[in-house]
């Protein structure tokens, strides 16, 4: 095996497996799966990353002992198993969006915040003789978090599978666990706190830091990675406007064009003279790279300067200088 | 992990030895405790910052803890004993923290203090403030001063704005906030108000209306089920406290200002009583009588020989209002704490006994008196040393055990390792020995004794 070769590990079911596959292909970066028995892979726009399939807490697990060195897993795993060797590469890769929540019954009407429970937790102990028991599959959050809100009276039960049943079935009073719409929480009559929000997570990009000091040829290679991601997830917030402006020249244009920084584009406006039927017909094709979120906002203010018939195109790519994460990446691992 | 090397540990032997024997005089015993026990023991007790330190694992299904401190578990083994009578106990030992704000990585400590349990009154509580002071003298640091304060009093200044144990609670949790010159009353104020109106049953607008609060309990009763351990009466009674809470928030603001004015007590006994003394009600009988209780402390421990001007009296100095029910008390010396203690005579009901139990105690911050020492308060061990060859070795292990029979300490070391300083014996072929110009044979041992018995 060649020193640049790299192997990602890929989450291979539950919420964010079809998703991770999504976003690699949306990224350029399709995975392909020889044998659906198997757990390899392949990511054919780089011959020189191999692809892991394996169960999302264990992508964290084998990027923690160094048997691979990148994996993408949830930010929810990688806090509730904290290892000094595993460096966070990219905290936001814009899917697989949930929260790790203190739930409690509906039916605890007297109950709104985590300064109540603090209280029933007390009268749990003080009355029942019994400890707060809270189902959980993240203990080591959930006891970070409640000792630091100032409960410190509970009792943790772990628990697999259908948590959100442990305060039907008895064996919890309230539970931690993670959530996307609130909607399973809600049909086992469960009400989130609102002050109980753990954690917001999303998908992450994980590595070994010590394999990736090591390795520098092997860094390469995920710089290449890196590149199509982060070129991909600007990009997917961009599109390109172009709109026919008339002006005396290119430089008035841009100038009117340029007056307003929602089309000031990355470096500026690109205008180029339009040659059509009509002599002296001073029309100009501009184009620019304008924010998803600005959209509108940007070919309003091009019809105000006199802009006619804007097209507007999405962004596949954008290139910066040098990968952002990349960059990040190689500060971290000094 | 090791601990900190930093201080020699002859030197902490050697304090060790002497508190031990400064507290064997007022009759205290030494008991051993365990390193590690179930981690609620600690949990039920501690303050917030010292739960977040605490060393805790998993064993079969159970949270376990590595002591952080001894006061619990002394408590524990009282309640585990059935005891009744009245104990005494000192201890001493490694205490576990885990600091992630200590760099050092210095996760054990030692900890010496001792426990009176099964005894009242201001008699036990003088006798452990008086040993834990005076015992500073006997390892050489006099420039101690302790701090007193009494949660009794405070709870009692509060009682009388006749607030329930909830709101009691509330407060005096928020006492040191209130001190806080960066966070104050209306950081307390802000959190005052999340409690009592950060729910939907009552907001602002309708914070005391009725129907809204109906329709809640009523929609509370009409579901078969209530869920997580928690009865329809439990719920129902405890949102018309709530309600009651919002009533009362004047009165709760009412009771902050009052013990804002307390916070500001940190004076000598004399000056501390003259402004506790205006500052209770006329009627306040509770409170007059706790304060001539702590007044005759204050006199039991003049007669201990703790002078007035190493006193002051703070009213608010929490230790954690949860736990302690009476005096506590903190030591400094040259601007460190160096220890500290209180009553607690609810701990044990808590630890699983059917009655309370009046205890006090405290510990030393070990660690802390020792940087307060200089090494050389302590002088290592007197011991000879006989130059060992191995030519001589057989004669040489001969006088050494015949030394040591006569107690004197003997090191055996090669002749280009004798330490300086101590005394020097050169063994020869004959199983003659020689200190400076004097040669002595086995026979004249008592001889050789004796002149060593003499060294300095």
């Amino acid at each position: 095996m060649s020193d640049n070769f790299l192997t990602l590990a890929l989450p291979s079911k539950g919420a964010i497996a079809d998703p991770t596959l999504n976003f690699l292909r949306d990224c350029g970066l399709r995975v392909e799966k020889p044998n659906q028995r198997q757990y390899i892979g392949l990511m054919p726009a780089m011959p020189n990353v191999a692809i892991l399939f394996q169960r999302v807490n264990d992508v964290l697990y084998k990027v923690a002992d160094g048997t691979v060195p990148v994996g993408i897993t949830g930010l929810d795993v990688v806090h509730e198993h904290p290892h000094q060797d595993v460096l966070v590469i990219h905290d936001g890769l814009g899917y697989g969006h949930c929260s790790l929540v203190v739930a409690v019954p509906e039916t605890w009407a007297d109950v709104d915040s985590l300064l109540d429970l603090a209280d029933i937790a007390l009268d749990f102990r003080e009355n029942h003789r019994q400890t707060l028991r809270i189902a959980t599959k993240y203990p080591t959050l959930t006891r970070q978090f409640f000792h630091n809100q100032g409960i410190h009276h509970f009792t943790l039960v772990n628990a697999e599978g259908a948590i959100e049943a442990a305060p039907t079935l008895g064996y919890a009073d309230i539970i931690v666990d993670v959530t996307q719409t609130g909607t399973t929480l809600r049909e086992n009559h469960l009400k989130v706190l609102p002050d109980g929000i753990i954690i917001e997570s999303q998908a992450c990009l994980v590595g070994n830091r010590r394999i990736l000091r090591e390795k520098p040829a092997m860094l390469n290679t995920l710089r290449g990675l890196l590149e199509y991601i982060d070129g991909a997830l600007i990009g997917r917030n961009c599109y390109q406007l172009t709109a026919n402006i008339q002006g005396d020249d290119a430089e008035s244009v841009a100038r009117k064009v340029a007056g307003n920084p929602v089309t000031q584009g990355l470096q500026g406006p690109t205008i180029a003279p339009i040659y059509g039927t009509q002599p002296d017909s001073r029309w100009h094709t501009v184009t620019v790279i304008v924010s998803g979120k600005k959209l509108l906002e940007a070919v309003e203010y091009l019809r105000d300067i006199g802009g006619m018939q804007t097209v507007v195109t999405p962004v596949r790519y954008v290139f910066m200088e040098q990968s952002p994460t990349f960059a990040r990446l190689l500060e971290a691992l000094r | 992990m090791l601990p900190k090397q930093s201080v020699p540990p002859r030197l902490a032997r050697q304090v060790a030895q002497e508190l031990y024997q400064h507290m064997v005089l007022y009759g205290y015993d030494l008991i051993e405790l365990p390193i590690i026990e179930p981690a609620d023991l600690f949990l039920i007790k501690a303050g917030d910052q010292a739960i977040g330190k605490l060393f805790t694992f998993e064993q079969h299904g159970r949270q376990r803890a590595l002591r952080p401190e001894f006061t619990a578990a002394a408590a524990y083994r009282y309640v585990q004993l059935n005891s009744s009578g009245v104990v005494r106990w000192q201890f001493g030992g490694q205490i576990f923290e885990d600091d992630p704000n200590d760099s050092s990585r210095d996760y054990q400590r030692l900890s010496i203090g001792a426990e009176l349990i099964g005894l009242s009154g201001t008699a036990a509580d003088a006798e452990i403030i008086s040993m834990a002071a005076r015992g500073l003298d006997r390892i050489g640091i006099h420039s101690w001063r302790v701090t007193i304060g009494l949660t009794r009093l405070m709870r009692q200044i509060l009682s009388r704005f006749g607030l329930d144990s909830r709101m009691e609670r509330f407060v005096l949790n928020h006492l040191p906030a209130l001190a806080d010159p960066h966070k104050g009353k209306p950081f307390v104020l802000e959190q005052l108000d999340r409690f009592l109106l950060g729910s939907s049953v009552f907001t602002q607008s309708d914070e005391i209306n009725p129907a809204n609060m109906l329709e809640t309990l009523l929609d509370v009763l009409s579901r078969t089920q209530t869920m997580g351990g928690r009865t329809h009466q439990e719920i129902a009674r405890r949102l018309a406290q709530k309600r009651q809470h919002v009533v009362e928030r004047p009165q709760i603001v009412h009771a902050l200002n009052e013990l804002e004015r307390w916070n500001t007590i940190n004076h000598s006994p004399t000056e501390a009583f003259k402004i506790m003394d205006s500052l209770i009600a006329p009627d306040d009988t509770a409170s007059r009588q706790t304060l001539a209780e702590w007044k005759q402390t204050v006199q039991l421990l003049q007669a201990y020989q703790i002078p007035e001007e190493n006193l002051s009296l703070r009213p608010n100095l929490a230790r954690t209002w949860a736990y302690y029910t009476g005096i506590v008390f903190e030591l400094t010396a040259d601007g460190r704490h160096v220890g500290g203690g209180g009553r607690y005579d609810e701990l044990a009901r808590l630890l699983g006994s059917r009655r309370d139990v009046p205890a006090v105690g405290f510990a030393y911050y070990a660690d802390h008196i020792l940087d307060l020492l200089p090494s050389e308060t302590y002088a290592g061990p007197f011991s000879v040393t006989i130059s060992s060859t191995p030519e001589n070795a057989l004669a040489a292990a001969v006088w050494a055990d015949r030394l040591r029979e006569q107690h004197i300490p003997v090191c055996l070391m090669p002749p280009e390792q004798a330490q300086n300083g101590s005394p020097l014996l050169v063994v020869d072929e004959q199983q003659r020995i020689s200190f400076g110009a004097e040669v002595f044979t086995l026979s004249d041992i008592n001889r050789l004794v004796s002149l060593l018995g003499n060294q300095p």
